[in-house]
């Protein structure tokens, strides 16, 4: 069923609307309008957004020395020994009974950062790094360490294959 | 030992949270928006889609609709599928097997949505299986448009599109749920099994099977009505306002279901890769395919919830003009047209770094098919351009996404109201749709920033 129309020649009697309190209707074209309001000013908002520092601390600064309950074991620190200083980031977790520890969480990582990530488990089983596609086998009741370096901004799933648990996300920024 | 599946080219890397600034400056301008539009707009129809619009030049036109760009798209249709199949069948399960960064990214999102977003509804020119229902009818000298097995059957009526809300269920819970959804075996599987019983279907009820029960020519119609081309109803091609083509989108059984499944998924999608979420799955003792086939069933059964109660609670408080009496349980599908912007602004914002990240590794890797380390296209050594997504341009596209579909949405919901209610109640009724679509608006953004 389409909606029936008026007909073109057969217009509804126009009235006197907001027009007489000095309110304009937009019409369709509005849309237009409208459209243009709101690039414009998500447009300047992101501009505002791009011309803030960058918060990446320098090379030698602990970002996050103790961690925090319930998220992974991670630690930031700095090894500024060259000009280009790389800040390593290691995390710790382990799967044991069916379960996380610690919880699965955010784990924020400064892009560029060299990433020591160490997964142990009870289970033999696949460990996944999602968008760096790195994937090692664990034994069962071992461990295994996965050392790269994030040059790719986003949100990164590390999982396990077998079990099919995610075990943390790496916030790569 | 069997070999290990990872053709993770698809998921698994997702977007870092929208900035807080933007997601506040987008949700109130999403609500004031709204009510403007609400309380300024016209009071009177005035889109009248299926008449409005500037005609195409006519040689331009000519070309569109002659025989030979017809045949060329179907023979493209027809030469990519095959070099997908080549992929399925021939080429070995790894991560380097172009088949699922095909299916789910550059078919799913590239084709059925951007490209429909562009140019309109792009698939049903290019559908392999529509070409070759055409070619078979043509062999036995049958027509196309009705039954090959019996010449009084015909596609139900009351049928509309359920049949493709149905498959694009199935197709998001293949996408999201399934286990070993993207090894090549399970696509084989999947799209052999869609093959035939669609094929069965337009031999038993004519190629109007295509039109209203395959999900992915109906996801290519619906997302193209928000394309800029389109047809008059008098058959002449137009360049005409998205809020024309909502306007002119025929309601029929179903529609609803269609964008409720669209959204409901997206949705889902997005709330999988909150962690929280992910780790109070995992703690529960459900297994994967479990968690999943129950949450992404919630998120749909949610949005259709939300939806059909605000519509029909319009229904209610509108009570439509005397010429056409529609009653409240018809609302959803009333208003379905103005659920297509949300549903193409969700998936964008959701897919857009997908696209651009998978689709590039995809394209690369369609050179070698079969994993030969042949390079038949030149296109393996482009690499991946991480620059359109980096994350101040992904974050502020995403935003935007959202909104504009929520700004298109907002207008063409308006202008359906006052086409079917009288003015006295006409903006009473909008208020349960305009809270609704908020409601979606502002979850999308909350999703987008966790």
């Amino acid at each position: 069923m389409t909606l029936p129309h008026p007909e073109p020649g057969r217009r509804a009697p126009r009235r006197l609307g907001p027009r007489g309190l000095g309110l304009r209707r937009l019409g369709p074209r509005g849309l237009g309008a409208a459209l243009a309001v709101s690039v414009f000013a998500l447009g300047a908002c992101s501009s505002s957004q791009t011309t803030t520092p960058s918060s990446s601390t320098p090379g030698g600064a602990t970002l996050s020395g103790s961690s925090t309950p319930g998220s992974p074991d991670a630690s930031t620190s700095g090894s500024g020994s060259s000009s280009n200083a790389v800040n390593t980031v290691t995390i710790n977790v382990a799967q044991a009974n069916d379960n996380v520890t610690p919880a699965p969480s955010k784990v924020p990582v400064p892009l560029g950062s060299r990433v020591l990530l160490t997964v142990t488990s009870d289970v033999a089983d696949q460990i996944h790094v999602h968008g760096y596609d790195i994937e090692k086998p664990v034994t069962a009741g071992g461990s295994v360490t996965f050392d790269f370096v994030a040059n790719q901004g986003g949100l990164f799933d590390v999982e396990t294959h077998d079990t099919e648990k995610l075990l943390l996300q790496l916030q790569v920024s | 030992m069997t070999p290990t599946l990872f053709a993770h080219g698809v998921g698994g890397r997702s977007d870092l949270p929208v900035p807080f600034t933007f997601a506040v400056t987008a949700a109130a301008l999403a609500i004031v928006v709204s009510f403007v539009v609400l309380v300024l707009l016209w009071r009177e129809p005035r889109v009248h889609g299926s008449q409005a619009g500037h005609a195409l030049p006519k040689w331009l036109a000519a070309g569109l609709d002659s025989q030979v760009f017809r045949w060329f798209l179907r023979i493209c249709g027809i030469a990519g599928t095959t070099l997908i199949a080549l992929a399925a069948w021939g080429g070995p399960d790894d991560a380097l097997n172009p088949t699922a960064g095909t299916v789910y990214v550059l078919f799913w999102v590239g084709l059925l949505v951007v490209t429909s977003l562009i140019f309109g509804p792009v698939w049903r020119h290019l559908n392999p299986l529509r070409t070759l229902h055409l070619m078979i009818c043509g062999a036995v000298g049958g027509d196309p448009s009705s039954s090959l097995l019996n010449r009084s059957l015909r596609y139900p009526r009351w049928l509309g599109y359920w049949p493709a809300a149905a498959w694009l269920l199935a197709f998001v819970w293949l996408e999201l749920v399934a286990p070993n959804r993207d090894t090549t075996a399970t696509l084989r599987w999947w799209f052999t099994t869609y093959a035939v019983v669609t094929l069965i279907g337009a031999f038993t009820c004519g190629s109007r099977w295509f039109s209203r029960a395959d999900g992915f020519e109906v996801y290519s119609t619906v997302v193209g009505r928000l394309s800029i081309l389109g047809r008059r109803d008098d058959g002449v091609i137009v360049v005409r306002s998205p809020l024309a083509g909502l306007d002119s989108f025929p309601v029929r059984a179903g529609v609803a279901a269609v964008v409720v499944v669209l959204i409901g998924s997206t949705a889902y999608d997005g709330l999988t890769s909150w962690v929280p979420f992910t780790a109070w799955v995992q703690a529960s003792n459900l297994s994967a395919q479990a968690s999943g086939t129950l949450g992404l069933g919630i998120a749909v059964f949610l949005v259709a919830f939300i939806y059909c109660g605000a519509c029909m609670l319009a229904g209610l408080l509108g009570r439509c003009k005397e010429d056409m009496s529609i009653r409240p349980i018809r609302m959803p599908a009333v208003f379905a047209a103005s659920m297509i912007p949300i549903a193409a602004g969700y998936a964008l914002a959701h897919y857009y770094s997908l696209l651009i990240i998978v689709g590039q590794q995809t394209i690369g890797s369609l050179s070698d098919p079969l994993g030969t380390g042949a390079n038949w296209f030149h296109t393996a050594e482009w690499g991946v351009n991480y620059g359109p997504v980096s994350p101040t341009l992904t974050a502020s596209l995403q935003v935007l996404f959202v909104v504009i579909g929520h700004v298109v949405a907002v207008f063409a919901a308006h202008e359906r109201a006052v086409s079917i209610f009288p003015r006295r109640t006409a903006i009473v009724a909008q208020i349960p749709l305009l809270l609704a679509m908020v409601g979606f608006t502002i979850a999308a953004l909350l999703l987008l920033m966790s």
